[in-house]
């Protein structure tokens, strides 16, 4: 029998649009670096462009109209060289921009190397959500690739960089990792994995808190007291919100203590003690 | 300079083609949602509307039925934009009364390409 059809563009949609993103900065970029004289930044442009679209006829040979189930192991397997490529050339690319004093690449190649990420978290966590009216059609998780399964690691920090390098030292280590840029969108992304998952509570949300993290944070509040205030304010959201993931957050608040404090930048070893 | 309306909810789809059209030379007005995307067409008649389908609340479907279906607005061609890229997308945004469709990864040259035929269409 097909999978159920709203669900496969749904899973369509969920990985060409990270794609999407990596295929148009790299073309934007492309462009820009001739304009501002940075054409050695090229040749790792166009290698990115050409990964992804190599990608991009993986994902849609192996999710076809008349698919019979999304094959996760055989996707995983397909895209792991190009999708490391991208990430390796990326970062290549992001530091000689940033050497170059080039800001505005630099961060626009930070955007590429998110997008890359998350088209990764999706295919190996299998996160891809079904629209909210479905269930129990077409299951798309799978367990996490590094067999670890400790759950999924949220990384909450605005500063892109420091989200980006964390998660990808995280995955490296076999975690299944999320990015969130606020306390808000942790927060709505917790909500999402609570829709998706509520009937099996495979994973355990582990909280990688940047305690300063905007939106949810005091705004007054020194270093210290915004970490707590922080901690606090998303407990409260957490609780009045009801849903079951919300309610982790609340759950987790007495753990968001100083004592667990973790540094910048991150020892990876504290990071783990950290998490279990 | 001629106004093109993207309505879009994803920020990183809206920042790169925002720019990628700015640089040729339009101007871009940005909308989030399909509801926002009907008042700013109302309110600022652009020459032409890229509509992502997938949107929150008011969907790019319903938007574009409204704005066909108003007298001020139903001239506007409208191109849907999908990462779905399913094969019936294209009869769906036909049928919601969009003029043209086109699938992402925005393939920048073809884009362009339909964006100049429906406003030569519309100025003939």
């Amino acid at each position: 029998m097909n999978m159920d059809r709203e669900a496969l563009a749904h899973l369509r949609h969920e990985l060409r649009t990270p794609l999407n993103h990596i295929i148009g900065y790299s073309e934007m970029l492309l462009e820009d670096v001739v304009a501002a004289d940075l054409a050695a930044l090229g040749p790792g442009l166009r290698q990115v462009r050409h990964d992804a679209r190599q990608l991009l006829d993986i994902i849609n040979h192996l999710t076809h109209a008349e698919a019979e189930e999304a094959d996760f192991g055989r996707l995983s397997a397909e895209v792991a060289v190009p999708l490391r490529s991208v990430m390796t050339e990326v970062d290549r690319l992001r530091v000689a921009a940033e050497r170059a004093g080039a800001e505005r690449v630099a961060l626009d190649l930070n955007r590429v190397a998110s997008a890359a990420a998350a088209l990764e978290s999706a295919i190996r966590g299998g996160i891809v959500a079904q629209p909210a009216t479905k269930t129990n059609t077409a299951v798309l998780s799978v367990p996490p690739a590094g067999g670890l399964n400790t759950g999924v690691i949220l990384i909450v920090d605005d500063n892109a960089s420091n989200r980006e390098m964390l998660g990808r030292r995280l995955e490296r280590e076999g975690h299944q990792v999320q990015l969130a840029a606020s306390g808000r969108e942790a927060l709505d992304a917790l909500r999402e994995r609570s829709v998706d998952h509520a009937a099996q509570v495979l994973w355990v949300v582990i909280h990688h808190f940047d305690l300063r993290a905007p939106r949810l944070a005091s705004s007054t509040a020194s270093a210290d007291s915004s970490a707590a205030s922080w901690a606090n304010s998303a407990a409260r959201s957490a609780s009045a919100s009801g849903d079951p993931s919300s309610r982790a957050i609340a759950a987790r608040r007495s753990a968001i203590s100083r004592r667990r404090l973790i540094a910048r930048p991150p020892v990876l070893a504290q990071s783990r003690r950290g998490c279990h | 300079m001629i106004k093109i309306l993207l309505v879009e909810d994803n920020e990183m789809n809206r920042d790169m083609l925002s720019r990628r059209l700015q640089k040729q030379g339009y101007e871009v007005l940005l909308a989030l949602d399909g509801e926002e995307g009907v008042a700013k067409a109302h309110s600022d008649l652009p020459a032409l509307i890229l509509m992502d389908m997938s949107l929150p609340g008011v969907d790019g479907w319903e938007a574009t039925r409204r704005l066909k279906a108003a007298a001020k607005t139903q001239n506007i061609p409208i191109i849907a934009l999908t990462a779905h890229a399913m094969t019936d997308d294209r009869d769906k945004a036909l049928a919601a009364g969009c003029d043209d469709f086109d699938t992402k990864p925005v393939e920048l040259p073809r884009l362009l390409a339909k964006i100049q035929a429906l406003l030569a269409r519309q100025a003939s």
